[in-house]
């Protein structure tokens, strides 16, 4: 298929984008690449798994009553999915952090960024998201007690390893 | 630390991910075209009870749809993960589950009556036209050769392109595979079937990605066709050969070799199929005239060592045959060896295989469909057409090819080839209009060794299940598949992607049997981006959804059987299916 033929396709599937979803998207696209960047310390992964996300939305535009949830648990799944793939594949630095950000923030990221998945996702949702416990285990189909528990080890961990921060 | 001056830093590393620019929607596609598969991994228990409580939240979906309770997809979203992309490899089976399952988009421009052949890796897909298949083509054109062509390999579920067909192609025409070589002879003029035709024998290289021309025999036969033979060896023979005119030529090792004359005579509908060390044709008898006393036989003969020795008539006679491992089937239902009107032929009673080993046939079971299209067997799969029922010759039953979405099975022009057990087909119509939408390029692929069986009381069609998933019941936990006298509801296997097709109707029947707090099992399998299948057992007891999940082959997993229950419960404002992963390890086996 040439350039221009495949041009035409892709126009047309976007013309399928309803208005509804597009306005969700522009709404919410920077938050979760934000959230997903909490989760994996590097921007690209974190821009395409929101789109991928964004994508899978699309696709069930029409079967959804809470799009938004959908999005959102869509994207910390899918972070989940990269921070297990990096436990078996190649280990990817991450991004470098801003010119003349305090020691203490790039020492926090990377304490962040070493802790178990779910705990790292349930702090994430929490103070990066804004979600209280129910919401953080709506999103992670975990119970309430689990949430708080997950939340506190990884507190507590953070706490050991950055015990003056 | 206090938690206000973690909630800022939190923030403030979040947001070294800005300035975020939301780009168009329109070029997300583009965006997601990344490195990476995406596919998440099934060792996180929390979001594999996830993907399973979804499952069922579906299954659910179909009773409360019944009953006017909440749509259920309001509640139910699907905790997937990030999906394959066109240009992104995903090593999990695309045609893991039942029915037929749509390839990624591929590069290849729509079209019908496409040459598809299996080369032994990937599925080739050349030639063909840009118009619509008769009978709503113009019949005063046969519309655009199309010169592009590309390759669809099922194990890695991607495709590529490969090289152009020369310009001096035309899409008509016939093709076999060599040593994983296409060959493909195309005719100029298609309105010529007579001798002397002007054709061009073209073979792709799967080494080289090249098409090389080979030069053909002084005379080309009309209705000519080519079969791959004798392991290295391509017949061309004529499809007809009325007068005895034109030889069956072999072209091996670069030169052109005349065959024996073979025995049969006149005849037409001439098929040469790969005997393995023998070259097998079936070609139909002339007769004198219509309603004869003597019927248009099916005759069969084999070449062996130079010598062709006729092949015994038999009732099951019939073509055109395809070979499955040491067996040739006619995977065909009613109709007649001859032709179908007046007495030119027999009826057919039921179709059949004839063992190359023991020279013997055999009749496929009774009654055989009348619109069998196809075979499957431990050998591998020969399904001819998109629709009608297959014959699974080792169990000796028949199942009916799954539906092509969009009404694409209603269709005419669709490509169809067979390799390692896997059925493709590629484009075809898109409407029975004249002047109509045209074609499409759409690919699917079937898996049908993987189709469960429908529903069943019968403990024996569990044990099946279990011995095709590969799940050991031995070290499941008690009472996990016990049928308890309920239904056994079938199965499914689902890719990481949820590109797999859903057994509705396995969901269905676990719905219903949760809704009547019925006894009853349904099973999930997942197969994990590494190939490690993990399978949820979904059982009903008194309306709610116990379900134990074999990580015992997972080697990221925690090696042991988990289980937990799910209830109905009211969330956000709705009623979900609210799974509670117990997590107890039932038969926990020490990682090292």
């Amino acid at each position: 298929m040439g350039p221009e033929a495949r041009l035409e396709l892709v126009k047309d599937e976007a013309r399928m984008w309803p208005p509804d979803l597009v306005a969700l998207y522009r709404q919410q696209y920077a938050p979760l690449v934000r959230l997903a960047y909490g989760m994996l310390g590097r921007r690209t992964e974190a821009e395409e798994v929101v789109q991928d996300a964004v994508l899978r939305l699309r696709n069930r535009w029409d079967q959804l009553a809470n799009p938004a949830a959908y999005l959102q648990r869509s994207v910390v799944n899918g972070c989940i999915s990269i921070i297990r793939r990096r436990g078996v594949a190649e280990r990817v630095p991450f991004d470098p952090p801003p010119a003349d950000v305090p020691d203490r923030l790039v020492e926090l990221r990377d304490v962040l960024l070493r802790l178990p998945e779910r705990q790292r996702a349930a702090i994430v949702l929490r103070h990066v998201a804004g979600l209280d416990d129910v919401e953080i285990a709506e999103v992670l189909g975990l119970r309430r007690s689990t949430v708080r528990s997950l939340v506190a080890r990884g507190l507590s961990a953070m706490q050991k390893e950055i015990p003056h921060g | 630390m206090d938690e206000r001056s973690l909630h800022d830093d939190l923030l403030a590393i979040s947001e070294w991910a800005d300035p975020v620019s939301v780009p168009d929607p329109d070029h997300l596609d583009a965006h997601t075209v990344g490195d990476h598969d995406g596919a998440p991994r099934p060792g996180d228990a929390g979001r594999r009870v996830l993907l399973a409580a979804a499952a069922v939240l579906l299954v659910i979906g179909g009773v409360w749809v019944l009953t006017g309770r909440d749509d259920p997809a309001t509640v139910a979203p699907t905790p997937t993960s990030t999906s394959p992309s066109t240009s992104t490899p995903d090593s999990t089976d695309p045609a893991g589950g039942s029915g037929w399952v749509e390839t990624p988009p591929g590069p290849l421009l729509p079209r019908a009556d496409a040459q598809v052949l299996w080369t032994g890796t990937e599925f080739v897909v050349f030639a063909g036209t840009d118009q619509a298949p008769c009978p709503v083509c113009d019949y005063a054109s046969y519309g655009n050769t199309l010169h592009d062509a590309a390759a669809y390999d099922p194990a890695t579920n991607t495709w590529r392109t490969i090289a152009d067909l020369p310009d001096a192609s035309s899409y008509i025409g016939t093709s076999a595979v060599v040593d994983g070589d296409v060959f493909w002879l195309s005719v100029r003029d298609p309105s010529t079937n007579s001798s002397g035709i002007d054709a061009t024998l073209q073979r792709w290289s799967s080494t080289n990605d090249t098409w090389t021309e080979i030069a053909l025999p002084a005379e080309v036969p009309g209705n000519p066709r080519l079969a791959g033979v004798l392991m290295s060896g391509l017949v061309l023979y004529p499809g007809t050969d009325e007068v005895g005119a034109f030889p069956d030529q072999l072209w091996a090792a670069g030169s052109w070799t005349t065959l024996p004359d073979d025995p049969l005579g006149p005849s037409y509908d001439r098929q040469i199929v790969d005997g393995g060390d023998a070259v097998i044709l079936f070609a139909k008898s002339l007769t004198e005239a219509q309603n004869t006393a003597t019927p248009s036989l099916v005759q069969g003969a084999s070449l062996f060592s130079g010598t062709w020795e006729t092949i015994p008539v038999s009732d099951q006679l019939y073509t055109p045959m395809t070979r499955l491992g040491d067996a040739l089937y006619a995977p065909f239902g009613g109709g007649a060896d001859g032709g179908e009107v007046g007495n030119w032929g027999r009826t057919v009673p039921n179709g059949g295989s004839y063992a190359l080993d023991t020279h013997t046939w055999s009749a496929f079971p009774a009654t055989t469909p009348e619109d069998l299209m196809g075979v499957v067997s431990s050998d591998g799969t020969a399904v001819l057409g998109v629709k009608g029922h297959v014959l699974h010759a080792d169990a000796g039953s028949y199942s009916v090819i799954p539906t092509l979405p969009d009404g694409l099975g209603d269709q005419f022009g669709q490509a169809i080839a067979n390799g390692d057990g896997t059925v493709f087909t590629f484009g075809g119509g898109l409407g029975n209009v004249r002047g109509g939408p045209g074609v499409h390029g759409r690919g699917f692929v079937w898996r049908p060794g993987t189709d469960p069986e429908p529903p069943s009381g019968d403990p024996a069609a569990l044990d099946r299940a279990l011995a095709i998933l590969g799940i050991d019941p031995a070290g499941a936990p008690s009472g996990s598949l016990d049928l308890a006298g309920g239904t056994f509801c079938g199965y499914e296997v689902n890719t990481l992607d949820d590109s797999s097709q859903h057994n509705e109707t396995g969901r269905s029947c676990f719905a219903d049997a949760l809704d009547r707090r019925a006894p009853a099992i349904f099973i999930e399998q997942l197969v994990t981006t590494e190939g490690q299948p993990v399978a949820t057992v979904w059982r009903t007891v008194d309306g709610r959804g116990i379900y134990s999940v074999d990580e015992t082959r997972e080697a990221l997993g925690s090696r042991a059987w988990r289980i937990g229950e799910c209830v109905l419960a009211p969330t956000n404002g709705a009623v979900a299916f609210v799974c509670v992963d117990n997590g107890i390890d039932v038969n926990p086996t020490p990682t090292t």
